[in-house]
């Protein structure tokens, strides 16, 4: 199955907007874009997405801390979930790692470049 | 994606972008608050203001992970370096006023480098159009990226700080795997790899092949080993790395073997005159050089010419050959007859397809032609490849052969022409005179080959923290020279005092160990109001403030006195 519906959790805005047309206008996938971890507790299983991809450091529920909860919600519990963070150092990946996360993206982003990495890990995945 | 899709994309990233810089002005005012608040509690109390620190760090964190994303490579490296100084200040235990003295520079120098970045970035359409071939020069504004791959720690941390004392903008892996992905999604303009790995089996050469098979263009790798026996040198060249190091890693030589793989960052974009009377001619050549990164301007009046040459000094100049009322032929002749212009490139946008005319044009004055009609793709190869030789020639002539700044009778012509622009458009100027302390003693003790690399890293360095609209040159033996347009006393005591700084900080590598070195700098300008001086006061001035800095104790800039307006 293709890749087409992604969830992505990000609480700045600016990278939210920029982030919303690199994989809609550049990868042509449907998303839906949530500014905290609540919302996409909130917003994530009506929109049953393929593919989660989580910002780790976010005001009050941290990234970590929204994989856990989404873990318990039977719509988003099995759904892979992808880290975005500016903070890759070995031991931190490995952190997101041990913690369930499938990948990590590094931040910042290409725009241009973003949906063929989540493309690219989807296709892994699979 | 379809053509049309693919504009309305572009335009909505510029717009983004542009909403971007607006933030990230908000955002520096906020840390700038902040640390001032966070300064007072400090003075107040002596205890780290956390809530001033965690609140700085978080903003950091945000400009770390975003800037790249909008085309700000280099501010989103200042602001991972603010991050790291801001986490290890919240480490317990941390001595807390050096830094926090740390933390208040690195911030300062952001603002530096967002001034920079924002004044000199291309327009946003142009950063950030997708269809767009991109020339490697049009990055030339931004610093250089420096991907560091080490997994110890250690030596990892060392290279980062020493680098980044360079002006590098540096990320470090200590994973290779994940120095993939993330060199994948944001190439760095270099790449400085151990070739190895003490964790993982798989030694630099591999990994840099696979990192070739994904990637188009691949940045160059300068490798560090602590064993340089032949196979691994041979392996290493196989691989296509453009350098070795042993460890301990002299960071001064990798820098200067970085300076020399990078050459295009330091250049300013070509600058082209076009002189054509076909004005929607002229202004759609000039849009195609500028899509490039090239400044051009567009002239219809030859009237004009010899003003516009003082004024524009352009790289290379496009001529029409017939324009009405003058022959282009003569109006090359008359730009040869002023000295100053004599090896000034002329290329002759013509129809004229005749031989002989061609020649005779030739023999007078123009070096080339370009033949009207022309597809757009040739005429800017063919604008490219005449003004990159035209500015490479020019910069060998005019260069400090080892160093590769401007020489001694080029920064002083350099003063005058930044003084005459400052006076007509009423900016500040400064002029700075810097020297190395106990020079003679460093040449005595280590050898003229480390003297001179001690030469070459402050080179380096000011290459490296300077804006590139600044003049910098080699003033004699260890002294050197900076012409820093648009900016004041205040200004500029920032930035060379930083300057001072990173050096001191530089590890040299001699037979004996470690050694460090010393700069003092005297600094003169005119402010935007002030009228009137030469470039000889302003220079006497600066060299007094520098002889009081030697007399002072070294190691310092000192200000010379406001001149008189």
């Amino acid at each position: 199955m293709d890749l087409e519906r992604v969830l992505y959790v990000e609480d700045d805005k600016s990278i939210q907007a920029v982030a919303q047309l690199a994989l809609e206008t550049v990868g042509g996938l449907q998303v839906c874009i949530c500014s905290s971890g609540e919302e996409a507790l909130d917003k994530g299983p009506g929109f049953s997405p393929q593919l989660i991809l989580l910002d780790v450091m976010m005001p009050g529920m941290d990234g970590p801390e929204t994989l856990i909860q989404m873990r318990q919600l039977p719509a988003l519990a099995k759904v892979p979930v992808v880290f975005m963070t500016a903070r890759t150092q070995e031991s931190e990946v490995q952190g997101y790692l041990a913690q369930g996360a499938m990948e990590v993206i590094p931040k910042p982003f290409d725009p241009m470049q973003l949906a063929n990495q989540v493309r690219a890990i989807w296709t892994d995945h699979r | 994606m379809a053509p049309e899709e693919n504009n309305d994309f572009s335009a909505k990233l510029a717009q983004l972008r542009d909403d971007y810089v607006c933030r990230v002005r908000d955002e520096l005012t906020q840390l700038v608050a902040l640390e001032k608040q966070g300064r007072g509690e400090l003075e107040k109390d002596g205890r780290l203001p956390q809530v001033a620190a965690s609140e700085m760090r978080s903003i950091a964190h945000r400009l770390a992970g975003s800037a790249g994303t909008f085309g700000f490579a280099a501010l989103g490296g200042r602001a991972r370096v603010l991050e790291n100084q801001l986490d290890r200040a919240l480490t317990p235990g941390a001595k807390v006023s050096p830094a926090w003295v740390a933390v208040r520079k690195s911030l300062s120098t952001l603002q530096y480098d967002l001034q920079r970045d924002i004044a000199n970035a291309a327009p946003a359409s142009q950063t950030l159009n997708p269809l767009q071939e991109r020339m490697p020069h049009q990055d030339s504004n931004q610093l250089a990226r420096v991907a560091v791959v080490e997994d110890d720690p250690h030596v990892g941390e060392d290279l980062l700080l020493t680098l980044e004392h360079f002006g590098f903008a540096v990320s470090l892996f200590t994973s290779p795997e994940m120095a993939q992905k993330a060199i994948l999604a944001m190439p760095p303009d270099a790449i400085v790899l151990d070739q190895h790995f003490a964790l993982t089996p798989m030694q630099g050469t591999e990994w840099v092949r696979q990192l070739q098979q994904s990637l188009c263009s691949m940045p160059p790798v300068l490798f560090i080993s602590s064993s340089r026996d032949f196979p691994t040198l041979y392996e290493i060249a196989e691989a296509g790395g453009r350098g070795f190091f042993s460890k301990p890693v002299d960071v001064p030589q990798l820098v200067s073997r970085l300076e020399k793989l990078l050459p295009w960052r330091q250049a300013e974009p070509y600058r082209v005159l076009i002189v054509d009377d076909d004005r929607p001619l002229s202004e759609r050549f000039k849009l195609l050089l500028e899509r490039q990164g090239m400044v051009a301007e567009t002239l219809d009046q030859p009237t004009r010419l010899l003003d516009e040459l003082h004024r524009f000094r352009p790289d290379l100049v496009l001529m029409d050959l017939y324009l009405p009322g003058y022959s282009g032929v003569t109006l090359a002749r008359l730009v040869r007859l002023q000295q100053e212009w004599c090896s000034l490139p002329i290329v002759y946008l013509s129809a004229e397809t005749d031989l002989d005319r061609q020649l005779e044009a030739m023999d007078i004055g123009a070096d080339d032609f370009i033949a009207k009609p022309i597809a757009d793709n040739h005429f800017v190869a063919s604008v490219g490849v005449r003004v990159r030789r035209a500015r490479e020639l020019n910069d060998l002539l005019r260069q400090d052969r080892m160093t590769g700044l401007l020489n001694h009778a080029l920064i002083k012509e350099e003063l005058g022409h930044e003084l005459t622009r400052a006076t007509r458009e009423k900016t500040a100027l400064a002029v700075v005179m810097l020297d190395i302390d106990r020079f003679k003693g460093i040449n005595d003790r280590y050898g003229h080959a480390t003297g001179d690399l001690v030469i070459c890293a402050l080179a380096n360095l000011l290459r490296q923290r300077l804006r590139r609209t600044d003049r910098i040159g080699r003033y004699g033996g260890e002294e050197f020279m900076a012409v820093l347009p648009g900016c004041g006393l205040a200004q500029v005591q920032s930035v060379i005092d930083q300057v001072r700084e990173h050096f001191q900080a530089i590890p040299f590598v001699s037979d004996e160990g470690e050694f460090f070195v010393t700069l003092s700098a005297g600094v003169a300008a005119i402010e935007a109001d002030g009228r009137g001086h030469s470039g000889d006061q302003l220079l006497a001035a600066a060299d007094g403030a520098l002889y009081q800095a030697k007399n002072t104790g070294r190691n310092r800039v000192v200000l010379a006195a406001t001149l008189p307006g």
